[in-house]
């Protein structure tokens, strides 16, 4: 138990920590921009309380656009994305339910449940993210477009990051 | 007596309602907080006006600033090549502009106006410390502030040409709306013709800005020039905007034209900061102008 808390708050401060130094400063052709970021949401324990993960997304949210000067961009597509988690987890749980003490990882579901899983949540709110930000202007389809090459790259990194800290079993 | 009857039948319709209420709560309390939490921060989205902008900036610049300006020093390394070019044609352009390059035929006949000529702006090096170009709203932080009588609406251009204006103000940072901002809008015009029209961003594309309020009769051909008109509160006359790449004709009366823009805001280092040492007069004059309708 105490070792999962700590093992998530240094995986809370080494997102932001990249997020922030490297993430934001690389711009792939421009106009993509990954945020690894949700990434926290994403491999948070299932034991983890709704409202407590709900709270965590808000935290998360506010310290993202705190460094990335953008005011409340980020903490209402986190806040979304760990709203919709709740619903999507028990839409998609496998047959015999998930262990209480899991996390949801490649290596505990597995690849196709992990890509589905991870791909919705990351389209959800890199959806929210680019339509809010350019929301009054009604021009919805070129923000789609970058939702979805920027969701890309984030499930990209997602999954190098998975395969990296994986352990051989 | 009909008080009492009243007062005993309402009792347990509000201990009731109160239950239910109470069901009701403990049923959605995780919706009721997502809501909560969703109405908070849709509120900072939709109360960020002028003010609190610039207040957000002021502490984002002190927490960050810092920070900003250590990534851009190792950045620098990156990108010495480019800088250098960059200086090394201002530097050939400002050469040109030197008295010395000039062919004087008859000296006699010149006047030397060098005393007599009042300095209209002054120019101020600045270092780009911070710079977003993927955003809806990206800005650009510099390493100048306050101490260097950054102020806000002054003008920014880089070696290339126009960059932006300066928004918030600390005491060593200051952060500027670039080009690439939907909220900016700068008056532009043909330099072969003075003809203007308005210039603002539409999201796209990093390196194209749309000009504006063109009307049709107006001969517009691929490859013409644009620069700042004298309309501008910020900009000197004439500074570089960028050249026509495509002209379109939305319905009305007038030409969308999209701009090449002439700073490529991925490669921006070094900017100058212009102050226009006679804005205060003008604005004053204007004011009073204004005020005697």
């Amino acid at each position: 138990m105490i070792r999962e808390v700590a093992v998530n708050i240094f995986r809370f401060a080494l997102l932001v920590f990249l997020q922030f130094f490297v993430l934001n400063n690389i711009q792939f052709s421009g106009f993509v921009n990954p945020y690894l970021y949700v990434m926290f949401l994403l491999l948070l324990p299932f034991r983890t309380t709704e409202w407590f993960m709900l709270v965590l997304a808000f935290v998360l949210g506010l310290v993202i656009d705190v460094t990335s000067a953008t005011i409340g961009y980020h903490t209402v597509a986190t806040i979304f994305m760990a709203y919709f988690r709740y619903h999507l987890l028990r839409f998609i749980a496998p047959h015999d339910g998930y262990e209480p003490g899991m996390s949801p990882t490649i290596s505990s579901l597995g690849f196709s449940w992990f890509l589905r899983y991870t791909s919705i949540l990351v389209l959800a709110h890199h959806l929210v993210l680019f339509w809010i930000e350019s929301f009054r202007f009604g021009d919805l389809l070129p923000a789609t477009l970058r939702a979805l090459a920027s969701s890309v790259f984030t499930i990209l990194l997602i999954f190098i990051c998975q395969f990296l800290t994986m352990r051989p079993k | 007596m009909d008080h009492l009857v009243v007062a005993c039948s309402q009792m347990p319709l509000s201990i009731d309602t109160m239950r239910s209420l109470i069901r009701f709560f403990q049923k959605h309390h995780i919706l009721l907080l997502f809501l909560i939490l969703e109405g908070i921060a849709g509120f900072m989205l939709l109360r960020n006006n002028y003010i609190q902008r610039i207040a957000f900036v002021k502490a984002t610049n002190v927490v960050s600033g810092s920070i900003h300006e250590q990534i851009s020093n190792w950045r620098d390394y990156l990108y010495l090549r480019e800088q250098n070019r960059q200086l090394q044609d201002e530097n050939t352009k400002l050469r040109n502009m030197l008295a010395g390059s000039f062919y004087v035929a008859d000296t006699a006949r010149t006047f030397d106006a060098e005393p007599d000529k009042l300095r209209r702006y002054a120019y101020l090096p600045a270092k780009v410390i911070n710079n977003t170009v993927n955003k809806q709203f990206n800005f650009v932080t510099l390493d100048c502030g306050k101490d260097q009588e950054v102020a806000t609406d002054m003008a920014v251009i880089g070696p290339e040409g126009i960059v932006g204006i300066v928004y918030g103000v600390s005491e060593h940072f200051a952060t500027v709306i670039p080009v690439i901002n939907r909220n900016f809008r700068v008056s532009a015009k043909f330099k072969k013709n003075n003809l203007y029209g308005s210039l603002s961003w539409d999201g796209r594309s990093y390196r194209h800005a749309t000009l504006n309020e063109i009307s049709l009769h107006v001969p517009v051909s691929k490859g013409d020039t644009i620069v700042v008109s004298g309309y501008s509160d910020s900009f000197p006359e004439g500074i570089p905007v960028g050249v026509v790449d495509n002209v379109e004709q939305k319905d009305g009366s007038f030409y969308t034209i999209d701009i090449l823009l002439a700073t490529d805001f991925r490669k921006l280092h070094f900017v100058a900061i212009v102050e226009d040492l006679m804005k205060e007069e003008r604005q004053k004059l204007e004011h009073q102008t204004s005020g005697m309708q």
